[in-house]
């Protein structure tokens, strides 16, 4: 969580748009990874991801934190518009068929002489989750590279606590049992 | 597997990042549009809580309600309502019931005036000495 970050959420929703630059700083990164996992094109990650801090930042006036952090509400929105985005715009290409991630999205912040095993490595877990349901994937990716709590995820979800648990569980179960098979 | 396996594994998917270029010309864009107004605490409060709580089957219903009340008023204005506000007048109803009663019991005398006329004739007939008898 950034430091004074209620702060900058108080001064945002009163219009402060250096505020609102400071929260945007932070969290972009996050957001662009999440959204780009899942719709695996650096253009489209590049739409969503401003169409999800440009819907942040109109809203924000209204936005009550309800007790979870700000980054939750981000990541509901990013869900969404993913959501949306496989329901208009791509209605035959399901959300859960995300299997293919391009290499665009890393040629511009990895050097030349690593890209090639970085793509290899991230091709190779990118194929092991891709063989997790959708909901463990989403689970798995939310907890262990977004770095988000069990509660934060349960949020994002509309789940309960307790079922983020055991998906998360399951998940792991199955990605042991599929690394020991294809190591 | 721990977690700190998983992490580790994962790790390479931590390395997709936006680039710098994107970063500044999205941020400038979405600071110069403009923030919606906040609205009234308690009119959205209420107006998200009643509609998230609906279900279509209570939707259907507050539909079927609404238009039921929308038939009644219109039925009422266009003149069904003024018929049934003057049939609660109290003396218009006891002048009514009053005159019912009365036209009732006028009607009995005179039937049972003819019909007393009748029978006593018939009476007479049967009853007089020099009646012929009808088999002679």
């Amino acid at each position: 969580m950034l430091e004074a970050e209620q702060d900058f959420i108080e001064k945002a929703k009163a219009g402060d748009s250096a505020a609102f630059g400071h929260l945007y700083d932070h969290y972009i990164k996050q957001i662009y990874r999440f959204i780009a996992l899942k719709v695996g094109t650096k253009e489209t990650a590049q739409d969503l991801t401003h169409e999800v801090f440009m819907s942040a930042w109109q809203k924000l006036p209204n936005f009550k934190s309800q007790g979870f952090p700000f980054s939750s509400w981000l990541y509901t929105i990013a869900r969404n518009k993913v959501i949306d985005h496989y329901r208009t715009k791509k209605s035959h290409v399901s959300i859960d068929d995300d299997g293919v991630i391009e290499s665009d999205l890393l040629q511009s912040n990895v050097r030349t002489d690593e890209l090639f095993d970085l793509q290899l490595s991230i091709t190779k877990v990118h194929e092991a989750l891709g063989q997790l349901t959708g909901e463990q994937r989403e689970v798995i990716t939310m907890r262990f590279v977004s770095d988000l709590s069990p509660a934060e995820i349960a949020q994002i979800l509309n789940k309960r606590e307790g079922t983020v648990r055991i998906i998360q569980y399951r998940a792991i179960q199955k990605l042991k049992k599929i690394l020991e098979e294809h190591p | 597997m721990t977690e700190d396996f998983l992490k580790q594994l994962l790790q390479p998917l931590r390395r997709i990042e936006p680039e710098q270029t994107f970063i500044a010309a999205s941020k400038a864009r979405i600071l110069l549009a403009t923030q919606e107004p906040p609205m009234n605490m308690l009119s959205s409060r209420l107006r998200i809580r009643f509609f998230e709580s609906l279900t279509l089957t209570g939707a259907i219903a507050l539909a079927s309600f609404l238009i039921l009340i929308a038939f009644g008023s219109i039925s009422y204005l266009s003149g069904g309502g003024a018929t049934l506000a003057t049939s609660f007048n109290n003396d218009a109803l006891i002048s009514e019931a009053q005159s019912t009663d009365f036209q009732l019991q006028i009607k009995a005398v005179t039937y049972f005036d003819e019909s007393a006329k009748q029978v006593a004739m018939a009476l007479d007939k049967i009853t007089q000495p020099n009646a012929q008898d009808p088999k002679k």
